[in-house]
């Protein structure tokens, strides 16, 4: 693994006034580095610093679940495909250029780890699942990514527009049963389904342009 | 907004249509609904990741050695798994002495008085062990953590965090060599990836 030299940092912060010991009841200010947080845990990923492999997950993690579902369809396998995939990423982390986007790095090692899963799993139960690959494990690397993409996009909404595409939706409900549902207005519902769009239209116009 | 504010303008059912069809016009193979969007982990799912990412540390030369072993079920696997066994150890050895290849002492500042820490380093072909050995500082406060850096002049490296300041061991993919300074920061629990409050450092 090559040594990774991290850009300056901000200078250190004023000493504070109060010990250790009174740490709680500080408000501390220190000055922010001018830098990504994404960046800086990519730096510290390929440094090998395992809590970064925890910062990352807690910002992917979902969002690749989806991709090792979208090809595996079942709960169990996805966590273990993505178990594997977050153990090959740590694995070859010297690999990865930190200064780059870490999230299509680690969609495609997931839909790759996925895939694996999906044969081993496949290979025992031949007699069931016949002998080609299902769509599943030709989904392409686009639509995984497109997952991972609105994945995202979703977890930027409020948590209420979120819960209100989630029954419209994934769900089936309509508007007036979503209502019902959460106990508010059929108005409140729709508010919150237009905003929602309109949000995701924003965080997703990147991939309308790949699409067209 | 409160449910008053939200229904004070509701959108026609042509607004909703076009809001909805501008978000499915961007996508390709995958719509609203699809439960790969919906779909959660468990909770647990993190924890294991990290139990898995953190039992890598101190068996990679194990690991990448059992590997190799052949998984064809012949009857020549035990005197095999034997030699892999005592290859293993053998690397375990060669690759963590019983002694430290360096050992720095860190000293107070006035944030941290009274305060010793001790850094032990193990070099290795992929980057540094470390245990530290430190005494007289309590667990973190809640909603902060300890953090130790590696540093050459601006440039710093984080070896890792912890809380409680007993049996650490972390590990960095850098060089002592590269990087003469060390030291450890009391760092909130934030966005913030810089270095905070100085506690302990080679240069006090």
């Amino acid at each position: 693994m090559v040594a990774v030299h991290i850009p300056k940092y901000s200078p250190m912060t004023p000493a504070p006034e109060h010990s250790v010991a009174n740490v709680n009841k500080l408000h501390l200010h220190r000055p922010t580095s001018g830098r990504s947080i994404k960046e800086t845990v990519n730096f510290r990923f390929v440094a090998g610093d395992p809590h970064a492999v925890q910062q990352i997950y807690q910002q992917h993690g979902r969002a690749l679940f989806g991709v090792a579902y979208r090809i595996l369809g079942d709960s169990g396998l996805a966590e273990e495909a993505l178990q594997q995939a977050f153990l090959q990423a740590w694995r070859s982390a010297d690999r990865f250029d930190p200064a780059r986007n870490i999230a299509p790095w680690l969609t495609t090692i997931t839909k790759r780890t996925a895939i694996d899963v999906y044969r081993r799993e496949r290979r025992h139960r031949a007699d069931e699942l016949g002998e080609h690959d299902t769509p599943a494990t030709t989904t392409s690397i686009e639509t995984v990514w497109e997952i991972y993409r609105v994945r995202m996009a979703i977890e930027q909404l409020p948590a209420p527009e979120q819960e209100v595409l989630l029954l419209t939706h994934f769900s089936g409900m309509t508007h007036e049963a979503a209502a019902k549902q959460l106990d508010i207005p059929v108005g409140t519902v729709k508010s919150r389904s237009y905003r929602a769009y309109r949000k995701l239209s924003e965080l997703l116009s990147d991939l309308e342009e790949a699409v067209q | 907004m409160s449910d008053h504010d939200e229904t004070r303008h509701i959108p026609t059912v042509d607004e909703l249509t076009e809001a909805r069809r501008s978000v499915e016009s961007m996508l390709d193979g995958v719509h609203l609904g699809d439960e790969a969007l919906w779909v959660q982990p468990s909770r647990e799912l993190e924890h294991t990741i990290m139990d898995t990412v953190e039992a890598e540390l101190p068996q990679v030369a194990s690991v990448s050695l059992l590997s190799d072993q052949p998984a064809d079920g012949r009857s020549w696997w035990i005197p095999a798994a034997v030699a892999a066994v005592a290859i293993v150890l053998l690397a375990v050895l060669a690759l963590r002495p019983a002694s430290p290849d360096w050992e720095v002492s860190l000293g107070a500042t006035a944030e941290a008085p009274g305060v010793t820490a001790a850094v032990l380093g193990w070099n290795e072909a992929s980057g540094t062990r470390l245990e530290l050995d430190i005494a007289g500082l309590d667990r973190a406060p809640t909603g902060f953590v300890y953090e130790l850096w590696f540093s050459e002049g601006p440039i710093h490296i984080s070896a890792g965090t912890f809380q409680e300041p007993r049996d650490v061991t972390l590990w960095v993919g850098v060089s002592r060599a590269d990087y003469p300074r060390l030291w450890i920061t009391l760092e909130p629990i934030d966005e913030d990836p810089g270095p905070g409050i100085n506690l302990l450092d080679t240069e006090a």
